[in-house]
């Protein structure tokens, strides 16, 4: 049975047809964007692996190197195993400096464009092979399935289709941030096309062709040969070898490459890939030998890389002919495609910009996307060159097997990129190039020579004999051993530039590098001009403000941290446009550091941090205990319930903890970098003018916040530079503490109030009294007024009515001024003494329970104070009422007020029993009393001392036991006015 | 004073299983590659290979890059 050509033709076409609507519906959203996100769907876009090789090959190498052909799949099982020290570092790095391609990598490591031109040359020489074995088995496969030779314009038709396909799928964006899911998802669906396919020919082989499982016993019972030919090239050829070549291909060739880590929409994805992977490549080779042994059973008589197709051919409905084609048709497009979008990036980034960089009057994102779409053709045109121009005596596997020598002479550089931080650039550069050289020599020559192109194969197949090794473990040996070798000598022989080491720095990930220099450039706006000169304004305006966006910055952001990092980011984003190294000597050109500024160290400490955050997992040992102590430091720091902030060298802000987030409202985010000066009002002025002040503490300084006053301590001390030994001078900043008293001060203030009102009620009986003799003395005037006649009479009782209720007046407003709420024990004035000592003259004097006392007060009235009227009444009140309460009936109370220099000095004499020595502490303790329960609070002389220490005074007693009691108080006769106030304006 | 680590962690197990696996491979090899063991046997051993490593990185929360 065979098919028409054309039927062939139509079906491959309506395929790729549906390839395009696929991909089609997933970029318009017709299909749901969660499928394309899905951790399977990228798992089976990594499928790509298996192409045309996999599909047909494989029964070919298996009926000639029996088992071996799993080599191939067990190596790239092995890398995907070792995913998380393989895979997910190079994703880590590829993401987080937007590297879409191996020589975007290789030339970020080693900060060489000629190790990115060198990548990408011996990238494309290398996959040539491998696309022409794609087109090659499409057209072998139309020949094995319609006994006709496909002329080439097949082949061309097919290649047109494809290269249709990446410049409409794969070329929709330019930036790496972007991901191509139409293409994710097409490429997914065809490796489910393939291993659908593929099983389906397997069950067609074991329940048709064998009539069952038992069947295929029974038949390898009858030819005990075929399972011996399976078995027997394992323990003759080293395996070693080609899973060491799969294990490389696996992620090095430039399709994995592309799938694995530049169209990676989810990093979790890759933790799925880990044993979803090695699944899939399982499944797809299951029915390898059961095809096999069913071409062998039926007799097929074509070469057994096409027994997929020949089985069906033989003995199978027509349509399962058509579908093996068809996957077949999937596993070489899907191959072809992104091959060809990996290298149109590799070429455009290392061959095409470097060489000609355009004027940037164009627009470069349409030069480049023209570029992109222009070499996509060509890869595929120069893959079908290589097609057309070989003769087709190799197997599909041999050439895929010499694409896999190429790549593997990438794995020391990679090994240099992860692992060791010594490799430099002449040493990667040197190793490639010998590489290069023994696998042109081993692997192409002859390949070459067997096309015709070359007339002497070089006396390799007799090396290759004298070695008695096996062709590809030879080539692997030889190739790597030169490769390696050179890598490790030259590293060791030549120095790294500071580039190097900061981009091995960078891909290692064991320590996190501050970002070193100061932009010259001191805003956004200018780096727009700068960058303007060489990406042309458009593009340098939308690649800042991508930057901008990226971090979240605002466009007039002008910290130089904050424009460093804007810096950092425009150079990653400009890399997934134009490749690293471009984008590196653009950014370093344009952007220029300024070689005399030093990093700050606010900036150096947020990095670190920023790092240490990013690479956690990766820390290992010592590392990790000296990350955790870190961590619970800064977490104490965090959490401490005062405010604290730190300040370096240049009084930029390094430390702004959560308590003075919420005293202050500030984000620290918005602060770290900036100068305390630079701070939202009100706190620019008492932060910024106490660090400037000499002192080191400052108490309950008043500041109004949102309209409100309100109180706080502030301690200040500089710290010492942990790294320099022996600390001694060096102090590269400041630490403050700030400490909230509002609440507090509003609690005492509370407490003073009701110790207030208590007086009040102990004053109230006195009260009762004073009120009612005027009101009684009111009542009999206003009723003799009612007979009285005389006018000079009534004139007279009206002025006594008015005299007595003014004396209820000023009872009642005394009361009032002394029992006012806590809400106005904060306000300050200023005012003279003699008031306060009236104010609680008058109060004492109104309770009868001292009307044996008599109270003298002397008080000069041009002693003035600043303060709070009302609680110095209150304070005078409970000293005065202290003194009453240790005299006697018919004994004298003083109240003396004098100056002494700067202080008024008010003192308190009684005539009582004085106070034992062992008390003379404990009376300042609050609820401490000697009065029966119920006459005293305890609080009095506590609050009065309180009081008494904010005004800045001082309250001491003296007393002598059987000779009365002195209490001696001092306040400044003038108050300064607040700290802050006067450098705020300065 | 911080409890002493063990420097091995489970990367490190699978790195060294994985070099055991690539150098012992062909030696390895020699006992199953018989056809008495039957044709699906290197199969469910690579089953068993995929089916270990799924295990060993069940549980692993890391941060991802």
């Amino acid at each position: 049975m065979s098919h028409e050509l054309a039927t062939l033709f139509a079906a491959g076409l309506i395929y790729l047809i549906l390839l395009f609507l696929v991909a089609y519906a997933t970029d318009r959203g017709i299909l749901p964007s969660r499928w394309a996100a899905h951790p399977l769907t990228y798992t089976l876009s990594i499928g790509v692996y298996a192409t045309s090789w996999t599909y047909y090959g494989s029964v070919g190498y298996a009926a000639h190197n029996g088992l071996l052909f799993l080599t191939i799949y067990l190596g790239a099982t092995l890398a995907f195993i070792l995913s998380p020290v393989l895979l997910k570092p190079i994703l880590r790095v590829s993401r987080e400096y937007q590297l879409t391609s191996l020589a975007d990598l290789l030339a970020f490591r080693y900060r060489s464009q000629a190790a990115g031109v060198l990548v990408t040359l011996f990238m494309l020489l290398g996959t040539m092979p491998y696309i022409a074995l794609q087109i090659r088995a499409v057209t072998e496969s139309l020949q094995v399935l319609s006994n006709e030779v496909p002329s080439n314009t097949i082949a061309l038709v097919f290649c047109g289709t494809l290269i249709l396909f990446g410049v409409l799928f794969g070329t929709r964006h330019i930036s790496p941030r972007e991901k191509h899911r139409g293409l994710v998802v097409a490429i997914a669906f065809e490796s489910l096309i393939k291993l659908v396919v593929l099983l389906l020919i397997g069950g067609y082989a074991v329940f048709r062709v064998f009539g069952g499982p038992q069947g295929i016993d029974d038949w390898l019972a009858a030819n005990p040969q075929a399972l011996e030919a399976l078995y027997r090239p394992v323990n003759e050829s080293p395996w070693s070898a080609l899973v060491f070549l799969s294990f490389a291909a696996a992620f090095l060739l430039p399709r994995q490459f592309h799938m694995l880590f530049a169209e990676n929409l989810d990093a979790r994805g890759l933790r799925t890939a880990t044993w979803a992977v090695p699944t899939f490549l399982l499944l797809l080779n299951l029915s390898i030998p059961v095809i096999l042994w069913a071409g062998q059973k039926l007799q097929l008589g074509i070469n057994p890389d096409y027994f997929v197709l020949g089985i069906t051919l033989a003995d199978g409905p027509s349509w399962l002919s058509l579908l093996a084609f068809i996957g077949g048709l999937s596993a070489a497009s899907a191959m072809v495609i992104v091959t060809s979008i990996a290298l149109a990036s590799m070429s455009l980034n290392h061959l095409l910009l470097p060489a000609s960089y355009p004027d940037p009057a164009m627009n470069l994102y349409r030069w480049i996307l023209w570029g992109r779409r222009l070499l996509i053709g060509l890869i595929i045109m120069a893959g079908y060159g290589f097609y057309a121009g070989l003769k087709h005596s190799q197997s599909l596997v041999e050439l895929g097997l010499i694409s896999f020598v190429a790549v593997a002479q990438f794995l020391p550089g990679i090994a240099g990129l992860l692992y060791w931080r010594r490799a430099t650039r002449a040493g990667f550069v040197s190793g490639l190039l010998g590489g290069i050289c023994v696998w042109s020599a081993l692997l192409l020559a002859p390949l070459l020579y067997s096309s015709g192109v070359l007339i002497t194969d070089m006396g390799v197949p007799r090396l290759v004999a004298m070695s008695g090794m096996n062709k590809w473990a030879f080539a692997t040996f030889a190739t790597l051993t030169v490769n390696g070798g050179l890598f490790v000598l030259v590293s060791m022989l030549t120095r790294q530039s500071p580039g190097e080491n900061e981009a091995a720095h960078a891909c290692c990930a064991e320590l996190a590098v501050p970002l070193a220099g100061v932009v010259a450039a001191g805003s956004a706006n200018e780096f727009r001009t700068l960058l303007a000169g060489t990406l042309g304004k458009e593009m340098a305006d939308r690649e800042v403000d991508q930057a901008l966006n990226d971090l979240g910055m605002r466009p007039n952001e002008r910290r130089s941290a904050e424009l460093r990092r804007l810096r950092e980011r425009i150079e990653r984003n400009l890399s997934g446009l134009l490749g690293p190294q471009l984008a590196h000597i653009i950014v370093n050109r344009r952007l220029e550091l300024d070689p005399e500024a030093k990093t700050a160290l606010a900036d150096s400490m947020r990095y670190v941090e920023e790092r240490l955050e990013v690479s956690r997992s990766q820390l290992r040992g010592l590392s990790v205990e000296l990350d955790n102590l870190r961590r619970l430091h800064r977490q104490i720091l965090q959490d401490l319930p005062l405010g604290v902030c730190a300040t370096d060298n240049r009084g930029q802000i390094v430390l702004w903890n959560l308590a003075l987030e919420m005293m202050t409202g500030v984000d620290a985010r918005q602060l770290i970098g900036t100068r305390l000066d630079k701070l939202p009002h009100p706190w620019d002025g008492l932060l910024a003018g106490f660090m400037r002040t000499a002192e080191d503490h400052a108490y309950r300084t008043e500041l109004a916040v949102a309209g409100r006053p309100r109180w706080y301590n502030l301690h200040k001390a500089a710290y010492a530079d942990p790294v320099v030994e022996g600390a001694g001078p060096s102090r590269p900043g400041m630490v403050m503490l700030i400490e909230d008293l509002t609440d507090l001060g509003n609690l005492e203030a509370e407490l003073a109030h009701n110790d207030r009102l208590a007086s009040v009620g102990r004053l109230a009986a006195g009260v009762a009294h004073e009120i009612g003799n005027p009101v009684t003395g009111i009542a009999s005037l206003a009723q003799n007024l009612r007979h009285e006649e005389d006018p000079q009479v009534i004139s007279q009782s009206i002025e006594d009515i008015l005299a007595q209720t003014k004396r209820i007046t000023d009872i009642l407003r005394t009361l009032k001024g002394f029992s006012r709420g806590s809400r106005h024990l904060q306000q300050r004035e200023t005012f003279a003494l003699c008031q306060a000592v009236d104010d609680a003259v008058q109060l004492l004097k109104l309770t009868h329970k001292h009307d044996g006392i008599r109270f003298e007060a002397s008080c000069p009235g041009d002693i003035v104070v600043t303060g709070n009227r009302q609680q110095l009444s209150q304070v005078l009140v409970n000293l005065l009422g202290n003194a009453a309460d240790a005299s006697q009936a018919g004994d004298r109370v003083d109240l003396l007020v004098r100056a002494a220099g700067n202080e008024a000095i008010v003192e308190v004499m009684d005539q009582g029993q004085g106070i034992p020595e062992e008390l003379r502490e404990t009376i300042f303790e609050p609820f401490y009393t000697t009065k029966p329960t119920g006459q005293g609070t305890g609080l009095g002389l506590s609050l009065s001392y309180k009081i008494i220490e904010d005004h800045n005074g001082t309250l001491t007693i003296d007393s002598q036991v059987g000779f009365g009691t002195r209490v001696i108080v001092t306040l400044p006769l003038q108050q300064p006015e607040p700290v802050y106030e006067s450098l705020a304006h300065h | 004073m911080l409890p002493p680590r063990f420097p091995i962690n489970k990367e490190l197990a699978v790195i060294l299983g994985a070099l055991l696996l690539l150098l012992f491979i062909s030696p390895v090899a020699g006992w199953w590659s018989t056809p008495a063991m039957g044709w699906l046997t290197p199969y469910a051993l690579w089953l068993l290979v995929i089916l270990g490593a799924t295990l060993i990185y069940r549980r692993d929360d890391s941060d991802e890059p």
